[in-house]
């Protein structure tokens, strides 16, 4: 996902303005959910795992006061810092990978230090039955895990799995909700106003609309 | 690294505020300049807010206190947090809890309640809404005089706007509750909500993933046909159209800025970043560009929502803030 998009996320998801059930939905459509070939890049997970994150750095540092963590910083060796809160820096990969090397090389081209440990994020809903878990693993280092909940069982996948299950369920939701993909795709038409009928509630008006 | 911090985020919730002074940080302490870049109080602080009010909060070491226009400190640093001043009072916080203090110092008033407060105060200040708080795993209200008005009660909820603030139930259903803690705009199972802006909130049909929006009577104006629109920001919002690309619709839903960007930010003072590519520069509400494309290292995107003139970015390894109606550098760091 484009920088200034994450950052723009992650900015209204700290402040309130984006409700948990809406992140993993913004973030799988900036990527590409909607094309014609789905996602593509699996750097979506962590683009997730890293807004999750950078709003765990929110609470802990921010205090109520308007002052975001910085996401994808750039240094001057073209490295990124995922995320960094004054000289705190945390490196964001999934379980199974180390951030060792990059965190090292962060700290030794600046005045950094390896971000304290907070609290994890547990089972947060993605897309269909798909879930995400983040923890602060060790100073400065976050993983995700990608969970499958479903029949049951609790499967662990991969990232490229993860993918294809976003990429198959969309499909299949969009299947069975009528939707031709290929007739939404690049067919942007707006409806116009609703016609304002006064005092309509908008629980009927959802009813009507969303029978379907 | 330098970073900014502008502490009203205009695009979110536009305000009135005229700001004078924009703080900055230099090797490691932060100070002051003016729309003009010219450095009005030079870096001495370990930290700064903006101004509200005539004042603004500097951390010295451990603790906050407040500063005039002139520099001068007005309220000691004895605080390990200060809101900013809104009609005369500030919230503040040490090792004994919250507390109400003028613009003196003098505490007038112990904020009572075990909880903490979950939004910045300067968001809800803009609007004079009222404070989002978590007293553990739940979420509830105060008001500006420190008064508990929605007990925390919510799974999840979101900061007042429009009057309005979104919240999630035990039954996990959202819906939008009033200052009083009416419910007045209830939500199907299937529809999440974003927290209003200019009188319209977009909702999400989670099974489809397509977007509308509603206005605080829970009307729907906009049909659920949007892919991803942010919050309408000066008349407008930003929408993916086609094949990714960005363009931008006005209340009534019309596509008035074709899709044409990679990224596109919402309006503020009647300029947007929109980039193509590698290259970001600033369009008007016509579309045409005010400030060429140029290739950026990094957007402050803090400072992009700030109401000020200048944004920050790095560029050719230099920070500067560039003028957003023109892209000219108004002050190197």
């Amino acid at each position: 996902m484009q920088v200034k998009a994450l950052q723009s996320i992650s900015t209204r998801y700290n402040l309130g303005r984006i409700a948990n059930g809406n992140l993993a939905p913004m973030v799988l459509i900036a990527n590409g959910l909607e094309s014609s070939k789905g996602i593509q890049n699996v750097t979506v997970f962590h683009d997730i795992a890293q807004i999750i994150a950078a709003k765990q750095v929110y609470k802990a540092f921010a205090g109520g006061r308007v002052l975001m963590p910085a996401l994808e910083v750039p240094l001057k060796s073209g490295r990124e810092i995922d995320i960094m809160w004054k000289d705190q820096i945390w490196e964001v990969k999934p379980f199974g990978t180390s951030a060792e090397e990059q965190l090292k090389a962060y700290t030794e081209e600046g005045n950094y230090t390896r971000g304290k440990e907070l609290n994890p994020v547990k089972d947060f809903h993605l897309y269909g039955n798909l879930f995400m878990s983040v923890y602060f693993t060790s100073p400065g280092v976050v993983n995700y895990s990608l969970n499958l909940k479903q029949d049951g069982k609790t499967t662990n996948l991969s990232v490229i799995e993860a993918r294809s299950y976003v990429n198959n369920e969309y499909a299949e939701r969009s299947r069975n909700a009528g939707l031709a993909q290929a007739g939404v795709i690049g067919a942007f038409s707006v409806a116009g106003r609703v016609a304002q009928g006064a005092g309509a509630v908008v629980r009927a008006l959802f009813k009507e609309a969303f029978s379907w | 690294m330098k970073t900014v911090r502008e502490n009203y985020l205009k695009s979110i919730y536009p305000i009135g505020l005229k700001r004078t002074l924009i703080p900055f940080e230099q090797d490691g302490k932060w100070g002051y300049f003016d729309q003009e870049g010219n450095v009005k109080i030079h870096p001495l602080y370990d930290d700064a807010d903006a101004f509200s009010e005539g004042l603004a909060g500097v951390r010295i070491s451990d603790f906050w206190g407040f500063i005039n226009e002139e520099g001068s400190i007005v309220v000691t640093p004895e605080y390990h947090f200060v809101g900013p001043f809104v009609k005369g009072q500030s919230i503040v916080k040490n090792s004994k809890g919250y507390f109400l203090i003028d613009q003196s110092g003098v505490q007038i008033k112990t904020i009572a309640g075990d909880f903490e407060i979950d939004e910045p105060i300067e968001q809800a200040a803009s609007h004079e809404e009222l404070i989002k708080i978590q007293h553990g795993e739940r979420f509830g209200y105060i008001n500006f005089s420190g008064d508990i008005v929605i007990s925390p009660q919510y799974v999840e909820s979101g900061t007042f706007s429009n009057g309005l603030a979104w919240v999630k139930t035990d039954q996990d259903r959202y819906s939008f509750i009033d200052s009083s803690g009416t419910t007045t705009i209830e939500l199907p199972g299937h529809m999440i909500p974003d927290s209003f802006s200019e009188g319209m909130a977009a909702v999400r049909d989670i099974h489809s993933l397509k977007s509308g929006f509603i206005d605080t009577s829970g009307q729907l104006i906009i049909a659920f046909s949007l892919s991803n629109p942010d919050s309408f920001s000066e008349g407008l919002t930003t929408v993916i159209v086609n094949k990714g690309k960005m363009g931008y619709i006005d209340s009534q839903g019309h596509l008035v800025i074709e899709g044409a960007y990679d990224e596109a930010l919402p309006f503020i003072n009647g300029t947007a970043l929109v980039s193509i590519d590698d290259k970001s520069g600033f369009i008007d509400k016509k579309g045409d560009l005010v400030a060429p494309m140029q290739q950026y290292d990094y957007v402050d995107i803090q400072s992009y929502y700030s109401d000020s003139s200048a944004v920050l970015v790095l560029q050719d390894g230099k920070y500067k803030y560039i003028n957003r109606h023109s892209g000219k550098t108004i002050f190197e760091i």
